[in-house]
C-alpha cells in the first residue's frame, strides 16, 4: 500500500514538473511586470503633478482662481515642500482676497530653498491689495523691472488707488497696464476711472474694448456700456448693448434696472413698468429700482404715486440727492409746499455736501497723504450715515497720522453711534478733548 | 519536522562556517527587527497618550524614539508638538526646528510654529492665519482650536472662545477638556447653573483626566454645587475628593461648608478651627469661620476675624460686604467706610460688565483691554490684570496708558527691568 502511494506520487510529481517549469517562468514575468509597474508609477506621478502645476499657472493666468486653486492643491498633496507651488498658491489667494491664506503660504515660502526677493514683492502686493501705498515706490520700480509680473503688480496697483480714491494715479497705472498688455480687466477698470472723470464717451469705448477682448468680461462690460449710454442719453446703444443680456434680467437687479430704464427713455413705458413691478417683487430692498419706479411715475404725470414710492426710496437711503430730489418734485407737483420746503433745505445740504465731498475728492489727487483731506471726506459719509465708508477713511488718516485728533474725534462720534461708548472715550481721550479717565 | 531538524544539522555539520554566518545574520536582523518593533510601540503609545491628553505619557514614551530615529522628520515633529502642548516652549522650539531641518512638510512646520506663537502671547499676530486654517477644514483643526480657545480665554475674549469651543464639540462631540473650558466661561460669567452642567458632562467624560490633573474641576463642581445649596449633588463629588486628597485644603474647606450646609454646624466649627490653626493666613477660612459666627448671632467674634481678612484681601467683594453688615449690627460708624468701599467694587464690577460687553463687539480695542486690566488691578487680580494690559499694549504697542499701567504693576511687584521697558514705551507712544 505504502510503496502504491509513493509510486503514484512520483508519477504525479513527473506530470507535474514541466507546469511547474511554466508556472516559474510566468511567476518570473508577473514579478517583472510588478516591478516594471513599480518603476513607472514613481515618474507618472511625478508627471501628473507637474501637469496639475502647469495647469494651475495656465487657470491662474486666465484668471480661473478657483480651478488654479483646485489644481494646485492636488499637486502640493504630492510635492507639500515645493517653493514654486507655495508661491503660486499666495498670489492666487491674494487675488481671491484671502489675505490670511496668501500669509500662510509666503510664510511657508520663508522656510524653504527659493528666492526671497520673490516672496517680497507677494508680500508687498498683499499690503498693496488691501489699500496701504506704503510700497506704492518699490512696486513701480519692480514692475518696470520686471514686464513678466508687471499686469499683477498694476492690477493690485489699480486695486489700492481705487480704494484710495486716486483716481489720476489709478488712470496712469491702467495706461501703463494697457499699454504692455492688453487685457478686459485693465478697460473695465479704466471705463470706471473715465467715468468719474465725467468722460463718459471714453468710458464706453474701454467697455467696448474689454467686450472684444474677452468673452468671460462680456457680460460686466456690456452692463457698464449700456448705463454709461444711458447716463449720455442714447437709449438706443444702451438697448444694444443690453439686449443680450435680457434673460438675466429679473434675476440680477442691475441689468433689469438698466433694461428698465432704457425702454422708459425710448417710450415703452409700459414694459419698463412691468419690468421694474417684478423687480420691486425681487428684490424690495434695492433702492435704485424703487427710485426708478417712482421717477417713471412722475414723469407719467401721477404725482401721487410717484410719491408713495419715492417715500419708500428716501426712507431706505435718506441721504441720496437724487431721491430727495425726486420726492420734492412730487409734493411740489402736488401742492404739498411747507413738506417740500423742509425737502429744499436738505437739498442744499445735501447738495453743500456734494460740492464739498467733490472739492475734498480733487484735492486729495494731489495730497493723497494728507490725513486732514481724509477726515473731512469720512465726516461728510458720518453725515450721510454711511458709517462703514466713514471708518474706512478715518482709519486711513489715522494710518497716515496716528495721532491725528480730528479723526480720533469722529472715530470717537463714530462708536458713539454704534453703542461702543468705552472705546469712544478712548479715542475723545486720544484726540485731547475727553473727559479724565474715571 | 524530525526530518527538517535532522536535514538542518546535517548541512550543519557539512558546511558549519556558512552556517554560522547565516544565523549570525538571522539573529542581527531579528534583534534590529525587535527593537524597531519596539520603538515603533513607543511611538504609537506616545499619539495615544498626546490623544488622551496625557502629555507627560507622550513624552516619556518619545524618549527611546528620538533616541533611536534622531533623523526622523516626523518623530521630532511629534516631539515638538508634546512639548508644546505640555507647555514646554523652549524645547518645542528646538525639536520643531530640527523637524524643519529634516525636511518635515512644511505646512505642518509652519501651523505648529504659529501654534507656538500663539502660546507665547503673539496670539493678535498669528490669529487670523489660525482662522484660516480652520475655515479650510485643516486636519489639525483641533489642536488649532485648543489653542486659540486657551489664549481667548485668556484675553477675556469669551463669547468668541465659546463660539470656538462650540465648534470644537461639532468635531469631537465627546471631547471633556471642551466641557471644561465651557464650563470655566460660565463661571467666570456668572451662569453657575450653566457652569455646573459643563462641569458635571466633563467629569462624567473623563474622570481619570481629571484625577491626573489633581481634580480641579470635581473640586470646583463640587463648590459650585454647594454655592447652589445642592448638598445631595455634591456628596458623591466630595465623598471622591476627601478620598483622594485627604490634605487638600479646598477639599476641607469644601467638607466643612458640606457639613454646616447639612445642619451639622459644630461639626464643621470643629473642622474649621482646626484647619485654621494649621493655616492662620487664609481669607477664605476666616471668612468662613466669620460667617458661621454671624449666622450663630455672635458679631463680635465675626468681626476681628473679618477684618484679618480684608487685611488679606482688600478689594474681596464677599469679604468687604460681611465686614459692612458685621460693622452695621455692632454699630459701628467704620461702618460707612466699607460701605462706600463695598460700593466702588460694584461700580467696578459694572463698569467691566459693559466693557466685556462692547468686547464681545470689538474684541481687538487696546482701549478696552487696557481699561478691564486697570479694574482687574484695582481689585486685586494682579495675573489678570497684567494679562489684560499685554494684550492691550500688544493691539497696540503704542498704548502709552497701557505701557504706564504696566510699568506701576511691574514696579509694585518687583520686576524693575520690566517696568523701565514699559516706561520707555510709554514715553514713544499715544498720548
Amino acid at each position: 500500500m505504502n510503496g502504491m502511494t509513493r509510486a503514484t506520487g512520483r508519477r504525479l510529481l513527473a506530470s507535474l514538473l514541466p507546469a511547474c517549469g511554466r508556472w516559474r517562468t510566468w511567476l518570473a514575468a508577473l514579478v517583472l511586470l510588478a516591478l516594471t509597474a513599480v518603476g513607472l508609477a514613481v515618474p507618472y506621478r511625478h508627471w501628473r503633478a507637474e501637469a496639475s502645476f502647469a495647469a494651475a499657472e495656465d487657470a491662474y493666468r486666465n484668471a480661473r482662481l478657483v480651478e488654479a486653486r483646485e489644481r494646485l492643491a492636488a499637486y502640493l498633496q504630492s510635492q507639500p515642500n515645493s517653493f514654486a507651488a507655495h508661491l503660486l498658491m499666495a498670489r492666487i489667494s491674494r487675488r481671491a482676497r484671502y489675505y490670511d491664506e496668501a500669509a500662510i503660504h509666503l510664510d511657508i515660502c520663508e522656510i524653504l530653498p527659493g528666492p526671497a526677493d520673490e516672496v517680497t514683492l507677494e508680500r508687498d502686493l498683499i499690503q498693496t491689495q488691501q489699500g496701504d501705498l506704503a510700497r506704492e515706490a518699490a512696486l513701480w520700480s519692480q514692475a518696470r523691472r520686471r514686464p513678466n509680473l508687471a499686469p499683477d503688480i498694476f492690477e493690485t496697483l489699480a486695486q489700492a488707488y481705487q480704494k484710495n480714491y486716486l483716481l489720476k494715479r489709478m488712470r496712469h497705472c491702467l495706461d501703463s497696464w494697457i499699454a504692455l498688455d492688453k487685457n478686459a480687466r485693465a478697460h473695465l477698470e479704466r471705463g470706471w476711472v473715465r467715468e468719474r472723470e465725467q468722460d463718459h464717451h471714453g468710458a464706453v469705448a474701454d467697455y467696448r474694448q474689454a467686450r472684444e477682448l474677452d468673452a468671460a468680461a462680456a457680460r460686466e462690460a456690456r452692463l457698464k456700456a449700456g448705463q454709461a449710454l444711458l447716463f449720455l442719453k442714447k437709449p438706443v446703444e444702451a438697448l444694444a448693448e443690453l439686449e443680450p443680456l435680457a434673460d438675466e434680467k429679473t434675476a440680477d437687479p442691475k441689468i433689469g434696472l438698466a433694461l428698465a430704464q432704457a425702454w422708459h427713455r425710448l417710450g415703452r413705458t409700459d414694459d419698463a413698468r412691468i419690468l421694474l413691478d417684478a423687480l420691486v417683487q425681487e428684490h424690495p430692498q434695492e433702492f435704485a429700482i424703487v427710485l426708478e419706479r417712482g421717477r417713471l411715475e412722475l414723469e407719467q404725470g401721477d404725482a401721487a404715486r410717484a410719491e408713495t414710492w419715492l417715500r419708500r426710496a428716501v426712507e431706505q437711503m435718506p441721504h441720496e440727492h437724487s431721491a430727495v430730489y425726486a420726492l420734492s418734485q412730487a409734493l411740489q407737483r402736488q401742492k404739498k409746499l411747507a413738506e417740500q420746503a423742509k425737502l429744499q433745505k436738505r437739498l442744499k445740504d445735501l447738495e453743500a455736501d456734494m460740492d464739498l465731498m467733490a472739492d475734498l475728492t480733487a484735492r486729495l489727487q494731489n495730497h493723497p497723504a494728507d490725513p486732514a483731506l481724509r477726515c473731512e471726506i469720512a465726516k461728510i459719509f458720518l453725515r450721510s450715515g454711511e458709517n462703514r465708508e466713514a471708518y474706512l477713511w478715518l482709519k486711513s488718516a489715522l494710518r497716515l497720522d496716528p495721532k491725528h485728533a480730528a479723526s480720533h474725534l469722529a472715530l470717537a462720534q463714530y462708536y458713539e453711534r454704534i453703542n461702543l461708548p468705552a472705546i469712544a472715550a478712548g479715542h475723545r481721550q486720544q484726540a485731547g478733548k475727553g473727559r479724565p479717565t474715571p | 519536522m524530525l526530518k527538517l531538524a535532522k536535514n538542518l544539522l546535517a548541512t550543519i555539520r557539512r558546511r558549519p562556517v556558512r552556517s554560522c554566518l547565516i544565523m549570525a545574520v538571522l539573529a542581527g536582523a531579528s534583534y534590529v527587527a525587535c527593537r524597531q518593533a519596539l520603538v515603533w510601540r513607543q511611538y504609537f503609545e506616545a499619539c495615544r497618550a498626546g490623544e488622551r491628553g496625557d502629555f507627560a505619557a507622550a513624552w516619556e514614551a518619545l524618549q527611546p524614539c528620538l533616541a533611536a530615529w534622531p533623523g526622523s522628520a516626523s518623530t521630532q515633529f511629534l516631539a515638538a508638538r508634546t512639548a508644546r502642548r505640555a507647555g514646554d516652549l523652549q524645547e518645542a522650539q528646538t525639536h520643531l526646528a530640527r523637524a524643519q531641518q529634516l525636511a518635515a512638510p512644511a505646512e505642518d512646520v509652519i501651523l505648529e510654529r504659529y501654534l507656538l506663537r500663539a502660546m507665547s502671547g503673539e496670539l493678535a499676530d498669528v490669529e487670523p492665519k489660525l482662522i484660516a486654517f480652520l475655515d479650510k477644514e485643516h486636519p489639525d483643526s483641533v489642536l488649532i482650536l485648543e489653542v486659540l480657545t486657551q489664549q481667548r480665554m485668556n484675553d477675556f475674549r469669551l463669547e468668541e472662545a465659546r463660539a470656538l469651543l462650540d465648534r470644537w464639540l461639532l468635531l469631537k462631540p465627546n471631547e471633556a477638556e471642551a466641557y471644561v473650558r465651557l464650563g470655566w466661561i460660565d463661571d467666570r460669567l456668572g451662569n453657575i447653573s450653566a457652569a455646573v452642567a459643563h462641569y458635571q458632562k466633563a467629569v462624567e467624560l473623563s474622570p481619570e483626566r481629571d484625577n491626573r490633573d489633581g481634580d480641579r474641576v470635581r473640586l470646583r463642581l463640587t463648590e459650585l454645587l454647594l454655592d447652589l445649596t445642592q448638598a445631595s449633588e455634591a456628596q458623591p463629588h466630595l465623598q471622591i475628593l476627601r478620598e483622594r486628597r485627604p490634605d487638600d485644603p479646598a477639599v476641607a474647606l469644601a467638607d466643612i461648608r458640606y457639613r454646616s450646609l447639612v445642619g451639622k454646624s459644630q461639626e464643621a466649627a470643629a473642622l474649621l478651627d482646626t484647619l485654621m490653626r494649621a493655616q492662620p493666613g487664609n481669607a477664605r477660612l476666616l471668612l468662613e469661620r466669620a460667617r458661621m459666627h454671624m449666622g450663630s448671632a455672635e458679631p463680635e467674634k465675626a468681626e476681628p476675624l473679618l477684618r484679618q481678612a480684608v487685611a488679606l484681601s482688600p478689594r474681596d467683594r464677599q469679604v468687604i460686604y460681611l465686614l459692612t453688615q458685621c460693622l452695621k449690627t455692632l454699630k459701628k460708624k467704620e461702618a460707612d467706610i466699607y460701605e462706600a468701599r463695598s460700593k466702588e467694587i460694584r461700580n467696578d464690577e459694572q463698569k467691566m460688565r459693559e466693557l466685556m460687553q462692547e468686547l464681545l463687539r470689538a474684541p481687538k480695542d487696546a482701549w478696552l483691554h487696557y481699561r478691564i486690566g486697570e479694574i482687574f488691578l484695582r481689585n486685586g487680580f494682579q495675573r489678570d490684570g497684567e494679562r489684560s494690559l499685554l494684550t492691550a499694549v500688544r493691539l497696540d504697542p503704542e498704548h502709552s496708558q497701557a505701557h504706564r499701567a504696566l510699568a506701576a504693576y511691574y514696579e509694585k511687584s518687583g520686576q524693575p527691568e520690566l517696568a523701565v521697558m514699559h516706561r520707555r514705551a510709554a514715553g514713544k507712544g499715544t498720548p
